[in-house]
């Protein structure tokens, strides 16, 4: 069969190419591996520094002797600006209930965060040493001691922070991981797909592939199930890597995360070979990923989406990888099964054959028939 | 040696009526009639830039013309099957440069049907016949022009085709390939293949029995080199060519 031939041949060649063999199937591990470095790995521990009278401080010391106490305010802040620390507390007890000033540096989002956990940990921990310590300190006094049988009773700390996102347990890796996954995969099945495509053209075999008795719509099909192939590969190693080596968590079925990264792979190659057409040379094909990869990046999901305008937000309605990405948000964040994705699988495969038909009828420019 | 003027029982294997091709108002084909007999040796001949390559893509069906008709092989144009035909060869060489020799054959002997025993004989005796067959498992990457040229010649020949379509085979070429090119061009045709060339070669040009003048798209004669010659009474066929052009620039 003639689709046959070209699948056949569209993986020996890919086999040839080692480079573009490693950039579909290595470079995306790479770029996950550095994402998780930096928003998943351990953070390194916290810097804190704190302002308090003796008592409390003595406390604290117990608990986190790698804290620094400072005098005052001033010489704690001082001390941030210059890179010293990544938060500083100024503890305070008011009628038993310890309040604790928080004032982050707050240039790292995820830093901030690793931060104000450590901090509500320490503060958790603080409540039975301070009791403790403040019973002893208190004058024995028999009139008191008969007014109330546990004599000190401290509140649950009062924490004042300004800016606070995010759920505690999960990773930003784990919250952008599905987008992640979506972008890759998209980004380099259009890359890929578009400039070989492209190169049929520039190199004259498409113009021989057409003096021939193939149909465009073979041509077509062959190219989808050829580069279908290494998508597919792709998308696996993708996946595996991310939930196994870099234990990205997955809630729902891995199964359906790799039908909805398929999905997007279809659409990407499909998008990208119409592309193609209107590229001249690679570099042009490369001036795409601003115009059709960055605005999908934007819209995905990755960025908060509500505080875009409104008519912005219509946009991410147009593009695919938002489709993408909701679904595997759903499956991997949510834990959602087949009926919640059903409709972003459904919208994808529609762009997916959208764009094959375009792909058929764009080859008109080359032969009628 | 002129074949005389082929008889009325034969139909032309390729005839062009009142045919041209217009790209963004720039007109590339003024409106041509000519046609090419079953066994013909038939040369275009004309400066690059006169529209050759397009009247072979016309004649193939590759391009659709805007006014007029083509028929090949007795079939009104674009037409699926004929290109199961027409066997052709393009201008550049459009291999895939990291497959092997072979594996670029093979894939087009898939294209065009040809399967098991049949492909693999097909496959040798066209390698055999440009002499390609030592280096078939040397990838493109590694072959010089020539090789490629003779390759892209047994790919045109894969399928047996009634008529072979080069479009300047020889281009880039030394001589003595040139010359072992048309000795297995004048071959096949000797075994009845139709055969269309096109080049600017005028000593190339010598060789067909019928060749066709182009020149800015119009195409300005049609005859056996002898005919043109005599006509015009010119020596060579250069001397032809410089006449249509108004001899101005001599």
């Amino acid at each position: 069969m003639r689709i046959r031939a070209i699948v056949r041949r569209i993986i020996r060649q890919m086999r040839r190419d080692k480079r573009t063999l490693a950039l579909i199937f290595v470079a995306p591990l790479v770029v996950m591996t550095l994402m998780y470095a930096v928003f998943g790995g351990s953070l390194p521990e916290p810097k804190i520094g704190y302002v308090a009278e003796a008592t409390i401080a003595e406390v604290v010391e117990g608990i986190h002797p790698d804290w620094i106490r400072y005098d005052d305010q001033n010489r704690a802040k001082l001390a941030m600006e210059d890179g010293a620390l990544d938060a500083y507390l100024q503890l305070t007890i008011e009628n038993m209930k310890p309040l604790v000033n928080v004032t982050l540096e707050g240039s790292d989002p995820s830093m901030s965060k690793e931060t104000m956990q450590s901090i509500q940990e320490a503060m958790q921990s603080m409540v039975a040493p301070l009791t403790a310590k403040l019973q002893e300190k208190l004058p024995p006094s028999p009139a008191n001691a008969k007014q109330a049988a546990p004599f000190v009773q401290i509140a649950q700390p009062e924490l004042v922070v300004d800016t606070l996102y995010g759920d505690k347990d999960m990773s930003t890796f784990d919250r952008i991981g599905p987008m992640l996954i979506g972008v890759f995969v998209f980004l380099f099945v259009f890359m890929i797909s578009g400039v070989s495509f492209l190169r049929e053209r520039t190199y004259g075999t498409l113009d021989r592939l057409l003096a021939s008795p193939l149909r465009r719509s073979e041509i077509v099909a062959g190219y989808t199930i050829g580069f279908g192939f290494f998508a597919l590969l792709q998308t696996i190693i993708i996946t595996a890597y991310a939930t196994y080596v870099l234990h990205l968590q997955i809630e729902g079925s891995f199964w359906y995360v790799l039908l909805i990264a398929l999905c997007l792979a279809l659409t990407a190659l499909s998008l990208g070979t119409l592309m193609s057409a209107f590229a001249a040379n690679e570099f042009q094909m490369f001036q795409f990923i601003p115009l059709i990869i960055v605005p999908q990046v934007f819209f995905c999901g990755l960025f908060p989406l509500e505080a875009m305008p409104e008519w912005l937000q219509w946009i991410s309605v147009l593009l695919p990888l938002t489709y993408g990405s909701d679904a595997l948000i759903d499956v991997m964040i949510r834990g959602k099964g087949f009926e919640a994705i059903a409709p972003s699988i459904m919208v994808l495969v529609l762009f997916a054959t959208a764009f094959l038909v375009l792909n058929v009828w764009a080859l008109r420019k080359y032969r009628s028939i | 040696m002129i074949d005389m003027k082929p008889s009325s029982m034969n139909q032309p294997v390729i005839a062009l009526r009142e045919v041209s091709k217009t790209y963004e108002k720039h007109t590339v084909i003024h409106p041509t009639s000519f046609s090419v007999q079953k066994g013909d040796m038939f040369g275009m001949l004309g400066p690059s830039g006169s529209g050759k390559t397009t009247t072979i893509k016309l004649m193939i069906g590759m391009e659709q013309p805007d006014t007029g008709e083509v028929i090949t092989l007795g079939t009104k144009l674009p037409n699926l099957q004929v290109f199961q035909r027409i066997g052709y060869m393009a201008q550049s060489d459009a291999l895939y440069h990291e497959l092997s020799a072979y594996e670029n054959i093979d894939f087009f002997a898939s294209l065009y049907g040809l399967k098991g025993a049949y492909k693999k004989e097909r496959i040798q005796a066209v390698l055999e016949l440009v002499n390609l067959l030592p280096h078939a498992k040397k990838p493109i990457h590694q072959f010089s022009g020539g090789m490629k040229r003779r390759l892209s010649l047994a790919i045109a020949l894969l399928h047996e085709p009634e008529v072979l379509v080069l479009d300047e085979p020889t281009v880039g070429i030394d001589p003595v390939l040139r010359q072992s090119i048309w000795k297995t061009l004048n071959e096949l045709k000797m075994n009845g293949t139709t055969i269309v060339v096109t080049t600017h070669v005028m000593d190339e040009a010598e060789q067909c029995e019928r060749i066709a003048l182009l020149r800015d798209g119009r195409l300005i004669a049609v005859g056996s080199p002898d005919e043109l010659k005599d006509q015009h009474q010119a020596k060579s066929l250069e001397e032809v060519f410089i006449q249509f052009s108004g001899g101005a620039r001599a």
